[in-house]
Order: structure tokens, then C-alpha cells, then sequence
């Protein structure tokens, strides 16, 4: 470079300067989408809806004294949805229900490998 | 060798750096805008609309349906009487229904499956349920997918399931048409 | 501070979409959070705290649901008092601010809600809505109706005993709150008039009227004196809404066809365990007397349809 007139260097220099610019910018977009994006992941992966269904279906069946009652059913709802859960939510779901005086008891289990639900509780 | 041109460079140098910011301030400022369809209903949105149907057509609209096992909702009624068209007409009406505050109009279309499982062999199997005008086949468009528990007094009306009380799954593709 | 000025211009469309999310779910599938006081039955029923600055404070947490279990299911007196309709509240826009974005940036907001079923056209609090660049959620509920009239029909002989005897005459209408907020009965499906406003219409009332010649003729009306509610030994006063059509009237006053009254839950102070029984005791005083009226009226599940659960939508858009 010596040949040249010095005005190269500055070129060179500047030339380093933008880059240096650019890679900034680049570096913060990339980081603040990923800000928005994991925002809507975090909804969208935590499954407050499949929990709250599960629930409502499950207490749906304890109004339910064919189902509270009779074990077989029970184990047959169960199958359904524990089987159906593996397979379309990849979950694993477990529940039962029993009959404790005027009450019944519930226990449900939800795992999805991302977040973990279990619930005990009595339903009058 | 250095001289007062120097100085000069360096100012170019930072009126470059400056233009360079501006610019992209602009361009990405102006592509967010010009994007509704990213802006308005992302996955998210679409998921939480799909979710909140579905729960709105399950849930009994008074005490006596409520405490009724065999037809406790809409969407039990839908799926135990194999009845895709009034399964239709509600779910369209859900997804359409707006209070008006925005200008803003969803063209949501969707894909109804339901999943059983045989008790004898304990596969899952499934059939198709129902869809919307443009909704008979997923495309390219990123869909997502929103379920729901229905349970079954019997067997669903001429469907090829089990003949005992279980619980099938619902399982709804959404997709913007 | 470049990354301070760059990070914003990224994330905020989706960012409004985030606050515009937990708004949503913060308003339709909680009930609100308040501090405890003799006025309201727990800390979700903040729509029943005193119409004054004080009580307006402790007032924590909007939320529109029925109660924390039923998600989805909007409380139409909730409603009412968020979106000030009729003018009640008037919270400000930094009130909604901090008792629903939970946060020190001035969001501009505006949240509307639909129920035809309900009878809600379109209820909105907070500015219009820009053409772009604003977060946005819509959530699907149902809006649970008031409770239905309870309508006191008094050709159904069941409904009153008859009295000939002279003398003050005394009609009950009986709420067992046991029985109506039991709690194998879904929130969502209750008859609660310890959160909603009850109606009770008596009509027909010209069949209880004294027909023998006692008073000179049959007579044609009878004077309502006073109406009481009495919960354990204490008595309040209420004031009909109605006698035969005329509103609002002041009492004792004649009665000839229909009593309405409205009871709202402020009346009696909302403070109710499970096991309280309310009374509201109508009182005759004419000598001779013109009615035969007396008895009880059960005011429950059998006798009072139970409310509605009517679709609807609620919107929210930040920005």
C-alpha cells in the first residue's frame, strides 16, 4: 500500500468502520426478534388451554356417578385419554376418581416434558 | 504523513455510520408496519382463538344442560350426533364474531379430525370430522393445531368407534386462508 | 444507547401483542382482586366496594370472570362497572392502568366488549384504536345473564295461604343461601344474590284481595306499608321498584295488581356466609284488613329459572 497515495488507507479504514457497523445493527436485530419470538413461544408452549381442558373434562366426569362409579368405565376413559395424549399432544396424562362420603377425589397428573401439573382435590 | 485531510475522513466516516443508522431505523421500522398479517393474528393469537372456540362450544349454557351427562354441550351434541354442519355453522360464527373495535377481518380456515382409540387393540385411529369453505386441504400456510376433549356416552352416530362410553379428541388445524 | 434506541424498533409490534395477551387473560379468566371489607362477601367481588375514592382504592386487580374457576365466563355486573356502564366508577385511564397492565409504561389501550345475547352492543373503555402498529388479542366467553325475574304469580294457589282472619297481614319470600350457593353447583351456574341483582314481580295480587263485605263492598286494593329484609334479627327497609306500573312509588301505598321490587346485593351488604337465610317480609296493615295474603314464598332453584350463559366477545388492543 505504500505505492498508493495514502487516501487508500482512509478507505480501508472506513470500510472497517461500517463493517464494524453493520455487524452491530445485524447482532441487535437478530437479538430483539428473538425477544418478540420467545415471548409468543413461551405462550404458545406452555399449555395453559390442554390443562384447563383436561380439568373441565375431568370434572365434567366426576357429575358423572356412572363414571365415578363404575371402575371399568373409569379405566376405559382413562385408556382413551392417556393413549390419546401420548399420541396427538405428546403428554402424559393420568387421572382417577374416587368416592370419599358425599364427595369425590380427584388426582391428575399432566406432563408434557416442559411443564408438570398435579392436582389433588375434593369436589363436593 | 497525517494530515488535516484526516479529520475530514473521520467526520465522513461518522455521517456514513449515521446515514447507515437511519436507514435501517427506517427499513425495519417500515416493515413491521406493512405486515398486518404477522402483526395481528400470529400463532399465538390464533392458537388462543381456536382454544377459546372450542371451550365456548363445549361449555352447557345453563344449570339443567350443565347437570344432564348425556348432553352436557354443544360440541358433545356435534360429535355424538356426527353432525358437521351445525359443527360448522358454530364454529365459523366463533371464529368470525368481533365486537367491532378494530377494522381488522380474520379469514380463518380449519380442519376438524377426531381421534378415538379402539379398546381391543388400543389404537389410536381417526376420522375426518369437518372443514372449512377452502379448508379441505392444509397447504403450505403454517397451521396450528388446538384440541379438545369430547366425551361420549356411546358410540358417535355412524362413526367407526368403540360402542361404550369414552372420550374421544378434537383436533382442529387453523391456518389463515 | 444505540442498542437502547435499536432493541425498541424490533420487538415492539410484538411486544403490544404480549401485553395484549396477558391483558386478555388477566380480564377473562380471573375475577378481580380486592381488599376485604364489610361490604363484599370475598376479595373477587371488587365490583360491590362503595362508589367513594378510599374504597375505589383497594380495588387491586380487574378481572371480569365469574370466579377463578370457571374460565371464560364474564360476570355481567362486572362488566358493567369495568366499562362504567351505566356511569358509576369513572376510573381513569392510569386506575385501568395499574389495576390491569401491571406496569410503569404508559400503554395507550382500548378493550371492548359484544354480547347481543346479553344485551351488551358494544361496551369500550380507552382511546380508538390507531390504523396499525398496536398488540391484539380477541377472547371468545360467555356472559352470564342476570338473574331472571322471579315472578310471583298469585292465581297459583301454591304460592300464598289464604288468611281470612282481621288484622296485619305478612307475605315472606325466603332465600336459603345453603341451598342456593351450594357448592356442588357450578359458580357459573349459580343463582347468587349476594354478588347479583334479584327481581322478584308480584302479579295478580288482585286474587288475594278480600271479596267478603267486610270493608263496605269487596275490596279493590290493599296498603302495602312497608317491606322489610331481615338477615339473623336485623331488618332493613326496601323500597319497591313498582306498584301496578307506577314507578318508584313512596310508601304505604295502595296495591290493586303487582308489586315489583329490586334488591341489589348493596342492599344487605353483601356479607353472606353459606348458611344465612335472607327474608324479605311484605306487611298489610289495613283493619279491616283487605288482603288474605300470607305464607311463603321459596325463592330457589325450583321456583327461579336459573341464568343464562350468552356468547360474546371481549377484544384488546394495546399500543
Amino acid at each position: 500500500m505504500e505505492r498508493l497515495n495514502d487516501e487508500g488507507q482512509w478507505i480501508v479504514l472506513m470500510g472497517f468502520l461500517v463493517c464494524v457497523g453493520i455487524l452491530f445493527l445485524s447482532f441487535i436485530l437478530s437479538q430483539s426478534t428473538l425477544v418478540g419470538q420467545s415471548t409468543s413461544e413461551g405462550v404458545l408452549e406452555f399449555p395453559k388451554d390442554d390443562i384447563q381442558d383436561l380439568r373441565s373434562e375431568i370434572i365434567g366426569f366426576s357429575g358423572n356417578s356412572g363414571i365415578v362409579d363404575n371402575l371399568g368405565v373409569q379405566g376405559n376413559l382413562m385408556g382413551d385419554i392417556s393413549m390419546l395424549a401420548i399420541n396427538r399432544q405428546n403428554t402424559v396424562c393420568t387421572f382417577s376418581l374416587t368416592r370419599s362420603g358425599d364427595d369425590v377425589n380427584m388426582n391428575i397428573h399432566f406432563n408434557n416434558g416442559v411443564v408438570e401439573y398435579d392436582e389433588t382435590s375434593t369436589l363436593p | 504523513m497525517v494530515n488535516e485531510e484526516g479529520q475530514l475522513y473521520t467526520i465522513e466516516g461518522f455521517t456514513a455510520a449515521a446515514i447507515m443508522l437511519i436507514t435501517a431505523y427506517f427499513v425495519f421500522g417500515a416493515a413491521t408496519v406493512f405486515v398486518p398479517g404477522d402483526v395481528h393474528i400470529s400463532d399465538m393469537q390464533l392458537e388462543q382463538m381456536g382454544s377459546d372456540a372450542l371451550m365456548m362450544m363445549d361449555t352447557p349454557e345453563n344449570r339443567t344442560e350443565a347437570e344432564n351427562p348425556l348432553k352436557r354441550s354443544l360440541l358433545e351434541r356435534c360429535v355424538q350426533g356426527n353432525d358437521p354442519v351445525l359443527f360448522n355453522s358454530a364454529f365459523t360464527d366463533y371464529l368470525r364474531d368481533v365486537t367491532g373495535a378494530t377494522m381488522y377481518v380474520d379469514d380463518i380456515q380449519y380442519n376438524a379430525t377426531v381421534y378415538y382409540r379402539i379398546d381391543a387393540t388400543n389404537d389410536i385411529k381417526s376420522y375426518h370430522f369437518s372443514h372449512s369453505t377452502r379448508g379441505e386441504l392444509i397447504c403450505r400456510e403454517p397451521a396450528v393445531s388446538v384440541t379438545r376433549w369430547v366425551y361420549c356416552d356411546g358410540k358417535p352416530l355412524g362413526s367407526p368407534a368403540d360402542n361404550r362410553k369414552q372420550d374421544v379428541l378434537m383436533e382442529v388445524m387453523l391456518w389463515r386462508g | 444507547m444505540i442498542p437502547g434506541i435499536t432493541t425498541g424498533i424490533g420487538s415492539q409490534s410484538i411486544d403490544y401483542n404480549a401485553v395484549a395477551y396477558r391483558t386478555g387473560v388477566i380480564l377473562v379468566e380471573d375475577p378481580g382482586y380486592c381488599a376485604i371489607d364489610d361490604d363484599i362477601r370475598d376479595r373477587t367481588c371488587w365490583e360491590q366496594k362503595k362508589n367513594t375514592d378510599s374504597k375505589k382504592a383497594e380495588i387491586q386487580r380487574f378481572g371480569l370472570a365469574v370466579s377463578s374457576v370457571s374460565c371464560n365466563i364474564l360476570s355481567i355486573s362486572k362488566i358493567e362497572r369495568f366499562f362504567n356502564e351505566p356511569e358509576y366508577y369513572n376510573f381513569t385511564p392510569s386506575e385501568y392502568r395499574d389495576r390491569l397492565f401491571f406496569t410503569d409504561i404508559p400503554y395507550h389501550y382500548n378493550i371492548s366488549v359484544k354480547s347481543v345475547g346479553a344485551g351488551i352492543d358494544y361496551y369500550s373503555v380507552g382511546g380508538p384504536v390507531p390504523e396499525c402498529e398496536y398488540g391484539y388479542i380477541r377472547r371468545l366467553v360467555k356472559v352470564k345473564e342476570y338473574i331472571p325475574t322471579a315472578t310471583i304469580d298469585l292465581t297459583i294457589s301454591d304460592n300464598w295461604d289464604e288468611d281470612p282472619d282481621s288484622g296485619l297481614k305478612t307475605y315472606t319470600v325466603a332465600m336459603n343461601f345453603s341451598t342456593l350457593l351450594d357448592k356442588s353447583i357450578n359458580p357459573a351456574y349459580r343463582i347468587d344474590p349476594s354478588s347479583e341483582t334479584v327481581t322478584i314481580d308480584m302479579t295478580n295480587f288482585a286474587e288475594t284481595l278480600n271479596k267478603s263485605s267486610s270493608p263496605p263492598g269487596p275490596a279493590t286494593h290493599a296498603n302495602l306499608t312497608k317491606i322489610e329484609l331481615r338477615r339473623g334479627g336485623i331488618l332493613f327497609d326496601l323500597d319497591p321498584a313498582a306498584i301496578d306500573g307506577n314507578n318508584a312509588p313512596s310508601l304505604p301505598q295502595n296495591v290493586a295488581s303487582n308489586i315489583s321490587l329490586i334488591v341489589e346485593p348493596e342492599d344487605y351488604h353483601g356479607k353472606i356466609t353459606s348458611l344465612d337465610q335472607i327474608e324479605i317480609i311484605y306487611t298489610f296493615d289495613d283493619s279491616p284488613s283487605r288482603t288474605n295474603i300470607s305464607g311463603t314464598f321459596n325463592y330457589n332453584y325450583s321456583t327461579v329459572s336459573p341464568p343464562q350463559l350468552k356468547d360474546g366477545v371481549v377484544e384488546v388492543t394495546v399500543w
